[in-house]
């Protein structure tokens, strides 16, 4: 008896010791055995979701008739003004794209981008990603930005050949540097799936108002284009002796339900 | 354990994120889903004893942290507790699929999906993810509860013959009438 008691608690302690190793030093191995795994299991929760999505859809059909034909309604009213906007953008987006190519700055307009069908959200109720159908095959790469639903949605954090992991500008780990008010620089933080994000690095006296728009600046060491709407400001406040204020920002792009994605073949630092 | 084992360890946690992803992340209630990785180690250990519910809690959290930006790691370490308490429970023939009450299993599942997140967003504070205990943890627990609750028997029958005669668990007959 007692010897399978020694081998269970040094199992236990073998194992609990891999498993904090991996926590210390398991960033290299994760990403070549990410690629291996998606590649493995997308087919697979593709062929299911086939079988599974339409039996879905048919049950949140007849569920939420009512609130689809309401909805439609308020879209297409939305979408006659945006046609009516998009005229008075064409001539605005000029005159932007030849302002950044004075400062060799990468415009949004005129990058590639790979359209994209989400097809998983988040595996973790802890993470913020969703998983999209479209991988390095098609010249999707790690580190890619990820814009769709009216903003910005994440950036490609794994790849495989026929799929990749977008994690959201809500995850815990995302963070984008953004133009806030009159040209201010932030970095706008995630705060976890569903929540919204928090802008930092702006001073106490800085002008910022709830509902302008932020936008990413091109900077921070370039991790993405400049100019992709980011989110909506929220509310902005600062504490008594704070050193700089409390910014949330609502994201622009509905991240709880994303259908399709572009991502914007476009390399960080380039 | 057997190299035959792992591998049938390897290809039920690439299960478990099949079903993951294609069915379990659609089922939402209040943007919160039902996790399912933790009804490896648990259904591992119930059927098969510590070592097996270790390792299914190693291997199925390895794989789970492959496809989120979470700690790597993280589950894996909450897991492999897990699947050493289902173990022990399991060896004395306590949630045993022939010996057992037919509540039992179901009831430990759903005490392990209870308490499963919770060690999980704890470990994830103390290593500096301060967002884990967010206000939507409590309906975290409860769905990964029923969760595991209503999906542990099934996969203890899925599991126990591939991972039957551990040396440590012995054949799968039920040690004793328990419960």
């Amino acid at each position: 008896m007692a010897q399978p008691r020694r081998r269970r608690l040094a199992t236990l302690t073998i194992l609990l010791l891999a498993a904090l190793t991996l926590l210390a030093i398991g960033g290299p191995f994760r990403s070549v055995a990410s690629r291996v795994a998606h590649g493995v299991v997308n087919p697979f929760v593709t062929a299911v979701q086939s079988v599974t999505r339409p039996v879905g859809d048919a049950i949140a059909g007849t569920v939420d008739y009512s609130d689809v034909v309401a909805q439609n309604h308020v879209l297409s009213a939305e979408l006659a003004s945006l046609h009516q906007q998009q005229v008075q953008l064409e001539y605005e987006q000029r005159q932007l794209r030849d302002l950044l190519a004075l400062h060799r700055l990468p415009y949004l307009g005129s990058l590639p981008r790979v359209v994209a069908q989400t097809n998983a959200q988040n595996l973790s109720n802890f993470a913020a990603t969703v998983q999209i159908d479209k991988g390095s095959a098609d010249g999707v790469l790690d580190g890619m930005p990820v814009v769709g639903a009216g903003g910005l949605v994440g950036t490609v954090t794994a790849t495989s050949a026929s799929g990749a992991t977008v994690t959201l500008l809500t995850d815990a780990t995302s963070s984008v540097g953004v133009t806030i008010g009159a040209g201010y620089q932030a970095v706008v933080h995630g705060q976890g799936p569903s929540r919204q994000l928090a802008a930092e690095f702006v001073n106490p006296g800085t002008p910022v108002h709830a509902g302008e728009h932020v936008y990413t600046s091109g900077q921070q060491g370039g991790l993405y284009p400049a100019g992709i709407p980011v989110g909506r400001i929220v509310t902005s406040s600062s504490g008594r002796g704070a050193t700089q204020q409390s910014i949330a920002v609502s994201p622009l792009a509905n991240l709880d339900a994303l259908a399709y994605v572009s991502v914007v073949l476009w390399e960080p630092g380039t | 354990m057997s190299w035959g084992r792992w591998a049938w360890l390897v290809v039920a946690g690439l299960a478990v994120v099949v079903l993951q992803l294609a069915i379990a992340d659609a089922l939402t209630v209040a943007h919160v889903h039902p996790e399912l990785v933790w009804v490896l180690p648990v259904a591992a250990g119930l059927v098969a004893g510590t070592l097996p519910g270790m390792a299914a809690g190693f291997v199925g959290g390895v794989i789970a942290d492959l496809f989120v930006p979470t700690p790597f790691g993280l589950t894996a370490f909450v897991g492999v507790l897990i699947g050493y308490a289902m173990g022990r429970l399991g060896e004395e023939g306590i949630g045993d699929l022939a010996g057992s009450q037919w509540w039992v299993a179901p009831s430990l599942g759903f005490a392990c999906g209870l308490v499963a997140p919770a060690i999980y967003a704890v470990v994830g504070v103390a290593l500096g993810h301060h967002s884990y205990l967010s206000p939507s943890l409590a309906l975290v627990c409860v769905l990964d509860a029923v969760a595991c609750a209503l999906l542990v028997r099934p996969t203890m029958w899925l599991l126990a013959p591939l991972l039957a005669e551990d040396p440590l668990r012995g054949p799968l007959e039920p040690v004793r009438g328990a419960m």
